[in-house]
Formats: structure tokens, C-alpha cells, sequence
């Protein structure tokens, strides 16, 4: 081999990444050799240095810290099936709740729709809505139509 | 014996992605100490190591499920901790000057020209600061082949390369430190 290849190859004759029969012949050439040999020295050197730096320390708490994050466990793990399953609840909740929005909604819509065609005016309306809201406060919503019902039909 | 550890790694991956907090921390104890001074000296400093790594043990976490087994848990992991450490410094913009730069801009003082231990230590710490000088690939193949005793077949494995492309960016590496290394000492008249 040639010296630029030999010197190519000292790198991984210091880190034993050499295979036997490489190693041999490139431990034969550095016998002869006097240029590779004194680069062959100043790697050796270059790694005593670079052995010598020092570590860092993990810091003590470093666990306790990472403790935390781990919360939020991913559905990366799942399966397929265990994916989809997770799609099909997520889908189902979101159209329950439009679903309930546009209930509520309507129910709302039909209860001052009564109140206003049974009471006259617009004013006298609200006024009654405000009155059965406030009488019953903690009453379900049911509660509070069948009063305003009751209260139509008194006037 | 090697193995048996390695078949050790994959079950304690394993229950990591059942969601075993144990094994976790198992994992984490096991290397933490590897991952803090591959991403110390690949970036330079000490004031990230830690949210790094974080960072790092973090995406175990939440992709163990997703190890294929294909090569060693202690390759995969690095492979996570140098593309982890390659998005920060691409977006931190790191690295300013170059080693040349740092060879003429470090002097010596008197006082360490007069012992053999002062002269070492000053050597050690310039090569620390010179290493993360190096282009990134180079980098990464100095890391993990000086510091972290991985094979060139696992480096090539990690960094997606060839063994030979590996040998090759050791090979630049070390000239190139060698070469700061006696510039700084023919500027400092050693």
C-alpha cells in the first residue's frame, strides 16, 4: 500500500476497526516507514488528548424532572384497530355535542316563541321570562318552561 | 453475554411501549450518562445538555411502540439523540467561527507555558472547543467513535452512510484537529 493509504487507514487502526489481515499489513508498512510512523504518533497523541476530556455529570434531579412530560402518553403504541377505535369515539362525541347544541337551540327558540304568541308584546314577554328565571334559579330547565307556562296561562 | 443485553434493551423498550414508567426510568438510568456527553460534545456547551436530553428520553417515550427491532435499542437511541441535536443547532444557528479562527483568536498565557500539566490541560480544553468546530458530519462520527466506543459498522448504521464514508470523516476529523493543534502551538511558540 501506499503511504496515502496507509495514512488513511491509521484512524481506524486506532480505534481496532481494522480487520486482521489490513492491520497486519498496515503495522509491516510503520516499520519501514518513518513519515507514516510520525503520523501514526501524532494521532496517538491527538487521541490521548481527546481520551482526556473530561465527562459531564448528569444532574441529580434529571429523572424527577422528566417525571412530568410523561403524562401525556401517546396513541403511538396502538394498534390499528386501537387508532380506529380512538377515531370513532372522538367522532361520536363531537356529534353528540353539535347534536345537543342544535336541541337546546331550538327548544329555546320554540319556549319564547310561545311565550311571545301568548302574551302579547315583545316587552311583557321578556318580562315573564326574567320572572321565571329568577324565581327558580336553581330549577332544571323544565321547571322553568312549566312556570313560564303556568304564568301565561294566569295572565 | 452482549446478547443477553441486547435482548434485555428490546424487552425493557418493549414495556416502555406498554407504558411501563419503570421500565422507563430504567432506560433513562442505563443512559443517560451516554446521551448528556454525546449531546455536550456535539454541541459545545453546557447550558443545553439538559433540556436536550430531556427532549431526547421524551421521544422514547412516546415512540418505543414504534422500534422495528432492526438493529440494536442503544443504536436507535443514538440515532434519535444526533438527529435531535442536528434540528437544534440548525435552528439555533450555532457554530460561528472556524477552527482556524479559534487556533489564532486562543493565547496562551505566560503562566501556563511553564508546566507540562497547565500545557496539557490548556490542550485538552482547546480540543474540547475545537471538536465542536468540526463540520456536523464529522462531528458526529469523532462522537461516537473516540467518546462513545461505537463500532464504524454502527456509526454507519446511525449516521446512514457507508463504513468506508465513516472511515473517511475520521480520518478528516483527526487531520483536522492535529492541524488546529500545531497551528495553535506554532502561534503560541511552543
Amino acid at each position: 500500500m501506499k503511504c496515502d493509504r496507509i495514512k488513511k487507514k491509521l484512524s481506524a487502526l486506532l480505534d481496532h476497526q481494522l480487520s486482521g489481515r489490513e492491520a497486519f499489513i498496515v503495522n509491516e508498512h510503520l516499520k519501514e516507514c518513518g513519515s507514516c510512523r510520525r503520523a501514526q504518533e501524532e494521532l496517538a497523541e491527538l487521541h490521548g488528548i481527546l481520551a482526556r476530556i473530561p465527562d459531564i455529570e448528569v444532574p441529580f434531579h434529571f429523572y424527577a424532572r422528566l417525571m412530568p412530560s410523561l403524562a401525556s402518553r401517546p396513541v403511538a403504541g396502538l394498534s390499528l384497530i386501537g387508532k380506529l377505535r380512538w377515531a370513532v369515539l372522538l367522532a361520536a362525541t363531537a356529534v353528540a355535542m353539535i347534536t345537543s347544541l342544535a336541541i337546546g337551540n331550538y327548544m329555546g327558540m320554540r319556549l319564547y316563541g310561545i311565550i311571545a304568541g301568548n302574551s302579547g308584546p315583545g316587552s311583557e314577554s321578556v318580562e315573564i321570562l326574567d320572572f321565571a328565571l329568577n324565581s327558580y334559579p336553581q330549577g332544571s330547565l323544565s321547571d322553568v318552561y312549566q312556570n313560564v307556562m303556568n304564568g301565561a296561562e294566569n295572565e | 453475554m452482549v446478547d443477553k443485553i441486547i435482548d434485555e434493551d428490546i424487552r425493557v423498550l418493549n414495556l416502555i411501549a406498554q407504558g411501563s414508567e419503570a421500565a422507563f426510568e430504567q432506560l433513562v438510568k442505563k443512559y443517560e450518562r451516554a446521551v448528556f456527553n454525546t449531546i455536550y460534545r456535539f454541541c459545545g456547551n453546557q447550558d443545553d445538555v439538559a433540556d436536550l436530553a430531556q427532549g431526547i428520553f421524551l421521544k422514547v417515550w412516546r415512540n418505543a411502540g414504534k422500534f422495528k427491532g432492526k438493529s440494536k435499542v442503544s443504536t436507535w437511541l443514538y440515532r434519535i439523540v444526533v438527529n435531535h441535536c442536528l434540528d437544534f443547532r440548525r435552528k439555533n444557528r450555532l457554530s460561528c467561527i472556524s477552527l482556524d479562527e479559534l487556533m489564532e483568536k486562543e493565547i496562551v498565557p505566560d503562566a501556563l507555558k511553564t508546566g507540562d500539566d497547565r500545557i496539557q490541560a490548556q490542550n485538552i480544553e482547546l480540543m474540547r472547543r475545537a471538536i465542536a468546530l468540526l463540520p456536523e458530519r464529522q462531528r458526529i462520527a469523532l462522537t461516537l467513535a473516540q467518546f462513545e466506543g461505537q463500532s464504524y459498522k454502527e456509526i454507519a448504521e446511525i449516521m446512514g452512510i457507508t463504513v468506508s464514508s465513516v472511515e473517511s470523516l475520521l480520518f478528516r476529523a483527526r487531520t483536522a484537529l492535529r492541524s488546529a493543534l500545531n497551528k495553535w502551538r506554532s502561534n503560541a511558540g511552543f
